[in-house]
């Protein structure tokens, strides 16, 4: 069905856009006078303008990752380079503690990342990393405005990512495997 | 359409291999008899085997086609059937449209249950029905991986096996996929220091007995066996015997699991990452195949490769941790002219300028066995265009009972073949040195040998109104010598070498050369241009084909031919 | 009035009766050695000869001596198979490793009456060709070792045992070799892997077939101490003779070990086939009757490793009627004879002619889990479904008994057996398997109840979960 739109030839006031202009400046002058007695559209909605009013993150929102340690300050990654492998971008760069690496600073889980860093100008924060980690050590947090002056600070070291990481009490595998093989009576074992 | 003479008797045909018709998957096939065994002899052959000739792999853990057959991990257990007898008249019984009537093998006191066979060590019989996808078959082996997995640790964030670990491809492709394990997992030691190279793992072992048959069968050292009982079963080594042999880290290749690790790799990168580029041990003259694993440009470990006709699928541990000097802080980086930096084009320049107007006879070059036949070949043009004796170094150590040669240079009949070196290497040395003392050799180019070890002291040296040194780490040689030109290693360079027997194999490159470093063919061919010596082909195949095709040992073989395996030569 | 029939233990428990070889001499012993020696060769009906030898052998197999150890196995069967061609030395090896819980038969033979064993296997060593011959006895009998090594002595200054025993021209000689505990050293080739110094790990067949790659890979027979015993007597009667006692296919007669609730627990020798269990339960000849003011609940009829059969169970048998033809008839559980094939048909075996009564105060659960803990302590470990599978059970019976079942408990277990069953290396598998599937299968609701009244008590916050060993 072919719809016939009817095109009217301007008159000539509409011709010189003078009653569009004044259309626009009535819209500006709206504002302008809401503004000056003191309310805004950000105000009818939420708290206010970003940056004044920080914004609210909501729960799941992919932010930063970071390194996270449990209940009792161990660091969980163990170095398994994962997330390395996943990261689509590869911002992620881990250093193995290698054969005569850095200890473990944990009982039990005898591997510890030597290094790792997060290119955060690479990341794109897809929680890809956050979703293999089979440690539950990366979680991408509420930090979403990250900024630095140059290119080498945006990428953060393991004691940075720690920092920023905080705690994620949960499952101490590791503790919960030395604690069964101490209880293991019919066989004993040398437990470290 | 042969190229034999005229007259010479017609080649004998080998005799027919006696075959046998079984089915495999619904499908007939037509299975050798007999099949070589771990030792290569003739055996029966086994289902397993059958069933890999059939395009089907069956998953297993204490199998191995070079190690004897043990048949305890019981993963290989395949659904199978046999033409049903008649007890009276020993006859198969037919069907109705008269094909063999199949008895499916079942459980003697339930007959509703099929029973398996274990396919690594169960011989194929005529008419003999193996169903390795039936659901039967599928239920054993995820059963049989459960029971693996019900007591194995959850180490595989930390453990190296993981991404080449049979446990964990085993359990995606026949696994159940979630455990119903409730009860407390049996414990063991951990990190077990078991000998000089190699942590166990006692938990993550999965008692295959693969290590203690190697060690036993293969390396004749009866150093490992199995202590207590039951699931506490545990690998050890014998109580007051070291685990050190020098064949200890096959163990870490043969293990299924991550019980048996290497102290030199471990944790130091995820297999996923590492590069595996096809080369040749340089450490003697075996040329054990290897896989060189390399991430970036940094080489993380060597790993033996299949090859029958050389090392089978092993090597020794004294070359395969003979890599970590690829990465030394001092290597030679630098092009040096009078011990300052230059450029390649400058260096050449410069040397070429003075060997062609050196009298002949007035250089002499010291090459090594250590380099690749296409480096020697060049070497040679070189030294024929400028009359100049050759020689190369030798390198002598104790030979084995497996797989080490008593020459520790990886290349000595390729200085044979290619006339660098003569009935025994080394000969010439003193020719060279009484050459430089008594000045009629006034010029000297060394590649890859510290002389100064070898009968051409300092005070030689320093008498030589040219030396140049082509080398990957600094010496004595290096420091007094005019123009040093760095060279590469074999992981960083591509090209070919001769073992004892005979064999030249070609190898790959997996690195980049540091700093300005070249492959010594490379710039050789710069020089053999500038003192005149003619052009050669500059790609690896083109000069292999070319020198191959002017060295009579080396004929009828190609670039091409070579493959993964080599080819034979005569030497 | 079913009664015994004692004819290996004849004398062993008569007043005044001493291990001794004069003792032993004195009622008749090694008569049968010198009639086996002295046997003519014979002429066969389509013209072939047969040695004295094959003659004797081929009287056992006539005579239908099966194997007394557990398996049933027709003896002159197994000797048959034994690789004559090969030109290697043969071994005969007695299995004195009586390990079968409920079993303890063969160690009244080895302490009382040794020198049956010793002749019994003289006998099978002549007419097998064998000069080397080792007797395997558990490390928990030393005393038996001593009392054999003695008998062993005896036998040797006597002639009968050495160098050209009894002026035959043949040379035997038999060795007594100690184990050191362990279940598994009774299976064939666990067995010979020990005896040739290894650990006992059962041996896969094909190809390690006893008979053909044997002790030190040679041909070798292994048969059990009673069997062994019943040569002397197959030599003595002749086997057709023989062959009388019992019932048909079931020949012969064997020491019964009865235990468990019943008032008389001990041995008790009868032909085979001519009692039935309930007799040898019941009768003041043997069990004397379970204990006053009890009923049966289960009865455990062939060592441990033998399916449990339930009280008031009915079974259904082949049996030849009158008119010739198979029918099939209804027994009652205390009907069954006890032999080899009708409990095999009711769906367990007599194995080594152990019986385990139990009564209603049992609880089958911890009954099984029990059962359990034997085997998963004896488990070689070689073979994957048997290793994991066997401590697995056990963990999970031990949670069955500590407050953490679950209902899903009896599936759980059933399903962990049936992995383990006809998927290893040896019948150590069914030994460990068989249990837990017949005591789940026939005692479910003991089971389930178990299970629910945990999963309850949890709920309500009471009993704490138990899940180590």
């Amino acid at each position: 069905m072919t719809k016939v739109v009817d095109r009217k030839p301007l008159t000539f006031y509409e011709r010189t856009y003078l009653p569009t202009l004044l259309e626009g400046l009535k819209v500006t002058a709206r504002h302008f006078m809401r503004s000056v007695k003191g309310g805004n559209a950000a105000l009818a909605t939420g708290d206010g303008y970003y940056p004044e009013v920080p914004w609210k993150v909501s729960e799941g929102y992919r932010g930063a990752p970071y390194l996270v340690k449990d209940q009792e300050g161990n660091t969980k990654c163990v170095s398994c380079q994962l997330c390395e492998f996943v990261c689509p971008p590869k911002a992620i760069r881990i250093t193995p503690p290698g054969p005569e690496g850095v200890p473990a600073d944990r009982p039990n889980a005898e591997k510890m990342p030597r290094e790792f860093e997060i290119n955060m100008l690479r990341c794109i924060f897809c929680g890809l990393c956050q979703e293999v980690c089979p440690e539950e050590a990366i979680f991408l947090q509420q930090h979403y405005s990250l900024t630095g002056l140059t290119r080498e600070e945006m990428v953060y070291d393991k004691e940075r990512l720690l920092q920023l990481g905080g705690v994620h009490a949960g499952i101490q595998k590791w503790k919960h495997k030395l604690e069964e093989a101490r209880e293991q009576e019919s066989f004993p074992v040398k437990a470290d | 359409m042969s190229n034999a003479a005229p007259n010479a008797p017609a080649p004998t045909a080998p005799p027919p291999v006696e075959t046998l018709r079984i089915k495999v998957d619904g499908r007939d096939i037509d299975v050798p008899k007999t099949m070589p065994d771990w030792q290569g002899r003739p055996q029966p052959t086994t289902m397993l085997q059958a069933c890999h000739l059939a395009g089907h792999e069956v998953p297993h853990y204490c199998y191995h086609p070079k190690l004897p057959v043990a048949g305890n991990c019981r993963m290989c257990l395949v659904e199978f059937g046999t033409p049903a007898m008649d007890m009276a008249t020993r006859k198969p019984i037919l069907n109705e449209d008269g094909s063999v009537k199949i008895a499916r093998s079942v459980l003697p006191y339930e007959p509703q249950t099929p029973r398996g066979a274990i396919a690594c060590a169960t011989p194929i019989s005529p008419g003999m029905e193996i169903y390795p996808s039936s659901p039967a078959t599928k239920q054993m082996r995820e059963s049989v991986l459960e029971s693996l997995l019900i007591n194995h640790p959850l180490d595989c964030p930390i453990c190296d096996q993981a991404g080449e670990c049979k446990l964990q491809e085993s359990s995606v492709q026949h696994g159940q996929g979630a455990s119903r394990f409730v009860e407390a997992k049996v414990h063991k030691p951990k990190a077990v220091d078991l000998g000089p190279r190699i942590v166990l793992d006692d938990e993550r072992c999965v008692l295959c007995t693969r290590c203690v048959r190697f060690t036993k069968d293969i390396v004749g050292d009866d150093a490992l066996g199995i202590v207590n009982r039951g699931s506490y079963n545990t690998i050890s080594a014998f109580p007051g015997k070291a685990f050190d042999n020098n064949y200890t880290l096959n163990t870490v290749d043969l293990c299924p699991v991550g019980a048996l690790t290497s102290k030199d790799f471990r944790f130091k990168m995820r297999v996923w990452f590492l590069k595996e580029t096809r080369g040749i041990c340089t450490s003697c003259a075996t040329g054990c195949n290897i896989t060189i694993g390399s991430r970036e440009e940094t080489v993380h470990r060597y790993e033996p490769r299949e090859n029958d006709a050389v090392n089978g699928t092993w090597m020794c541990d004294s070359g395969r941790l003979n890599y970590r000097w690829i990465g030394r802080a001092d290597r030679l980086r630098d092009v040096t002219a009078g011990g300052a930096k230059t450029t390649w084009k400058a260096a050449i320049d410069a040397i070429a300028g003075k060997l062609a107007s050196a009298p002949a006879g007035s250089v002499a070059i010291v090459a090594s066995a250590r380099q690749t036949t296409e480096e020697l070949y060049l070497v040679k043009k070189l030294a024929t265009r400028l009359g100049a004796p050759t020689d190369s170094v030798p390198r002598e150590g104790e030979a084995d009972k497996l797989l080490v040669s008593a020459d520790r240079n990886p290349n000595s009949n390729g200085a044979r073949l290619t006339g660098i070196s003569y009935t025994e290497a080394g000969i010439q040395l003193p020719r060279i040195a009484d050459g430089i003392r008594n000045g009629t050799i006034r010029s000297l180019v060394v590649f890859g040998e510290d002389v100064t070890q070898h009968g051409i002291g300092a005070d030689l040296l320093a008498k030589l109104e040219l030396l140049v040194a082509s080398d990957i780490l600094p010496n004595a040689t290096t420091a007094a010598a005019h123009h040093v030109l760095p060279g590469c290693a074999a992981a960083e360079k591509r090209g070919t070498f001769v073992n004892a027997k005979g064999r030249v194999q070609r190898f790959l490159k997996a690195v980049e050369p540091k700093g300005d470093a070249r492959p010594e063919a490379e710039f050789l061919l710069e020089l053999l241009a500038g003192v005149g010596a003619g052009q050669f082909p500059a790609t690896a195949e083109g000069l292999f084909n070319r020198m191959a095709g002017e060295i009579p040992a080396f004929a009828g073989v190609e670039w091409a031919r070579l493959g993964d395996a080599g080819a034979n030569v005569a030497v | 009035m079913p009664q015994e029939y004692r004819l290996i233990l004849k004398h062993a428990d008569q007043p005044g009766y001493t291990p001794d070889l004069a003792c032993y001499l004195r009622h008749g012993g090694y008569e049968s050695l010198k009639k086996a020696l002295a046997t003519p060769g014979r002429d066969l009906p389509d013209g072939k000869k047969q040695t004295p030898r094959e003659v004797v052998r081929d009287d056992v197999l006539k005579s239908g001596l099966r194997g007394r150890g557990g398996a049933g196995f027709s003896a002159g069967l197994k000797w048959s198979f034994v690789d004559r061609r090969g030109g290697k030395p043969i071994y005969l090896v007695c299995n004195a490793d009586e390990s079968e819980p409920g079993t303890f038969k063969d160690r009244q033979i080895l302490h009382k009456d040794p020198h049956q064993l010793v002749e019994g296997m003289i006998i099978s060593c002549w007419a097998n060709d064998v000069k080397l011959a080792y007797i395997y006895i558990r490390g928990e009998m030393p005393h038996g070792a001593r009392l054999l090594n003695k008998a062993l002595e005896e036998a040797r200054a006597a002639g009968f045992l050495g160098k050209n025993v009894l002026g035959s021209g043949h040379d035997i000689e038999i060795h007594v070799h100690r184990g050191a505990g362990a279940y598994i050293c009774g299976e064939e080739t666990g067995l010979i892997e020990s005896l040739e110094g290894k650990r006992p790990y059962p041996r896969i067949k094909p190809p390690y077939f006893p008979a053909v790659l044997g002790l030190y890979m040679s041909p070798t027979i292994v048969n059990n101490v009673e069997t062994l015993c019943h040569v002397v007597h197959v030599v003595r009667l002749g086997g057709a003779e023989y062959a009388k006692l019992g019932t048909p296919n079931n020949t012969g007669t064997r020491i019964v070990s009865l235990s468990g609730d019943v008032t008389k627990p001990g041995y008790f020798e009868v032909e085979v086939g001519k009692v039935t269990l309930g007799e040898l339960i019941n009768d003041p000849a043997f069990g004397g009757g379970l204990k006053t003011g009890r009923s049966l609940k289960a009865i455990i009829p062939g060592g441990s490793s033998s399916k449990v059969l339930k009280a008031g169970e009915k079974f259904k048998l082949r049996r030849k009627g009158a008119d010739g033809q198979m029918t099939q008839v209804e027994v009652d559980l205390l009907d069954l004879p006890y032999d080899f094939d009708s409990l095999q048909q009711a769906g367990t075996m007599s194995g080594s002619g152990a019986i385990i009564v139990m009564d209603d105060t049992r609880d089958m659960v911890d009954t099984l889990a029990n059962l359990s803990e034997f085997y998963a302590h004896e488990s070689c470990g070689q073979c994957t479904p048997c290793r994991e599978g066997a401590l697995w059970m056990s963990k999970a019976l031990h949670r069955l008994t500590t407050g953490g079942g679950r209902s899903a408990d009896a599936d759980y277990l059933r399903d962990i057996a049936q992995n383990i069953q006809g998927r290893t290396i040896c019948a150590f598998g069914e030994a460990a398997a068989w249990p837990v599937l017949s005591f789940v299968k026939k005692f479910r609701d003991e089971f389930t109840a178990r299970g629910q009244a945990d999963e309850a008590a949890r709920a309500k916050g009471l009993a704490k979960p138990g899940t180590h060993h």
